[in-house]
């Protein structure tokens, strides 16, 4: 029963995060409202700052209002793996919007331009030169590879809006990275 | 109930293993591909002789092609192996002792900044526009300019990125093909690389050194670009120019890839190819003309490409034959490739 049970909440873990809605506009959109009420305005924007500082590689942004709302465009790498082995499939770019209220916030990525890759004559993986939108129908022969595709770019956008909250949970306003020290012991008593 | 406690604990294995694996960064890639074709060639004999679609009127095999890939911070490799004819026999040398080493790269990578990198090993060319691996070429058999140019470049090379539209890699290399070089490094290449606007890249390629038993320097100049126009129409041209001083010939040769993609899963494509081998000596030039129409057709990692072929050797260089056994100016085949990509 017990084994039932964890393999029911893990097919239900699985296909929560392989959803991807469409918004009003008919664009695939991955969407997420985090209340927290514990985190102080202040400290919510400081907080926002720092998510997009270490997600500078991989999210540009474009433009904020105040220190309320941060817009900007970003990308992810999809791969397709096995037990952790595997190789990159494409890449998906998107807009990304975070908008922040009195005790919570708001994540939207939107607007999905997918490109896949190709193997070059060095064995690496590069991108084609053509991006199509998710929305475009992929046609018969290519469904099941946009389906995970679509799958996929929703299990990206999941771990993006888990480090987001993990980032927006802090409550202090500069908070000091750890420093990790190596764990010590003694020689002398024992 | 001792049943129940493995599956369990298998369970939960599965799932530590797989948050684990998340975790990590860079995992080690695998990719690869299997190719197979029937090519029948009208006269009735294997009159094209370019690569990778040889054997007449038979369901023959191309190869296994396996890669690897790590990346451990700024340092990285690549190991690509391949079995079966288009490897062993077609595209890769033998040990000294006849034995293949299977090998189609072997490289290690350090990129010392974003912008500068250095790799060393056994890599596949930089000159040219068709590639061994049948998942990069669009067309199955293989362009005269192919068949002539490098298959392989082992040596050491640095890369610089002056930023995403322009690159320049330098380096020193063995002579074609060769895993040792028995006249020492003999070689200097380096190639430039821009991409002016989105969707169109050029790569002006150079390649030149005195090859082991060879009668003089050979010198390549090449240039292969590709530019895609529309969603829906892409364009490629490889033009290259080789040479060995003291009139030991080379070749001249330039080829034109229009394709045009119907849906993403159809695509048409043309290649349409002019071909000069320059005389020894006193021997006079032969040139053959080439035109090859195929399509590509997707479905997963799969594709099938049914291809023909009309190839004109005014020269008759290429000694085509008719189906009576006489010299004949021309050849044409059909072909039928599965490509299954991984």
């Amino acid at each position: 029963m017990f084994v039932l049970s964890l393999f029911v909440f893990s097919l239900s873990a699985f296909s929560q995060t392989n959803v991807l809605p469409m918004d009003e506009r008919g664009k695939y959109t991955f969407l997420e409202v985090a209340e927290l009420p514990l985190v102080k305005k202040e400290v919510m924007s400081a907080n926002a700052k720092r998510f997009f500082k270490g997600y500078s590689k991989a999210i540009k942004l474009n433009s904020s209002e105040g220190d309320t709302a941060f817009y900007g465009k970003g990308k992810m790498v999809l791969n397709k793996s096995l037990v952790g082995v595997g190789h990159p499939t494409g890449e998906a770019k998107y807009n990304i919007s975070l908008e922040l209220r009195n005790g919570k916030y708001r994540l939207i990525l939107t607007d999905f331009m997918f490109t896949p890759y190709e193997r070059d004559r060095y064995g690496n993986f590069v991108p084609v030169a053509v991006s199509t939108a998710l929305e475009k129908s992929p046609g018969k022969l290519n469904n099941a590879e946009w389906e995970k595709n679509v799958a996929s770019i929703a299990r990206e956008s999941k771990k993006i809006a888990d480090k987001l909250k993990a980032t927006m949970s802090n409550t202090i306003k500069d908070p000091q990275p750890e420093t990790k020290k190596p764990a010590t012991v003694s020689t002398t008593k024992w | 109930m001792k049943l129940k406690s493995i599956l369990t604990i298998a369970l939960l294995s599965i799932v530590s293993a797989t948050y684990a694996q998340e975790a990590a960064e860079a995992p080690l890639q695998i990719s690869g591909s299997v190719d197979t074709y029937f090519k029948y060639d009208f006269a009735k004999a294997p009159n094209i002789k370019t690569y990778f679609a040889s054997e007449q009127n038979s369901v023959s095999i191309g190869m296994i092609d396996l890669a690897l890939k790590k990346t451990t911070g700024k340092a990285s490799f690549v190991g690509e192996l391949s079995f079966g004819p288009r490897g062993q026999y077609q595209s890769i040398p033998n040990g000294p002792d006849d034995n293949s080493f299977h090998i189609q790269n072997l490289y290690v990578n350090y990129a010392f900044t974003d912008k500068f990198s250095m790799t060393a090993g056994y890599m596949g060319t930089f000159i040219g526009y068709e590639v061994i691996s049948p998942v990069a070429n669009f067309n199955y058999s293989t362009s005269y300019l192919f068949g002539a140019g490098p298959f392989q470049n082992a040596g050491i090379k640095g890369t610089y990125a002056f930023s995403e539209k322009a690159s320049l890699m330098v380096g020193l290399f063995n002579d074609w093909n060769v895993y040792q070089d028995l006249n020492g490094v003999s070689h200097i290449g380096a190639q430039l690389m821009v991409a002016p606007v989105e969707g169109w890249s050029a790569y002006l390629n150079f390649l030149s050194g005195y090859s082991a038993g060879a009668g003089g320097t050979g010198t390549i100049f090449d240039l292969t670009t590709a530019y895609q126009v529309t969603d829906k129409f892409k364009l490629g041209l490889n033009a290259a120019d080789y040479s060995v001083s003291n009139d030991n010939g080379g070749y001249t040769g330039v080829a034109l890839y229009p394709q045009y993609a119907f849906t993403p899963a159809v695509s048409l494509g043309l290649r349409g190819e002019y071909f000069n081998y320059k005389g020894i000596g006193e021997l006079p030039d032969a040139s053959i003309a080439a035109i090859t129409l195929s399509g590509n057709i997707k479905a997963g990692g799969l594709t099938f490409i049914p291809e023909v072929r009309f190839d004109s050797d005014k020269d008759y260089s290429q000694e085509f034959v008719k189906k009576s056994g006489a010299l004949s100016k021309s050849a044409s085949q059909f072909s039928l490739a599965a490509v299954y990509a991984f």
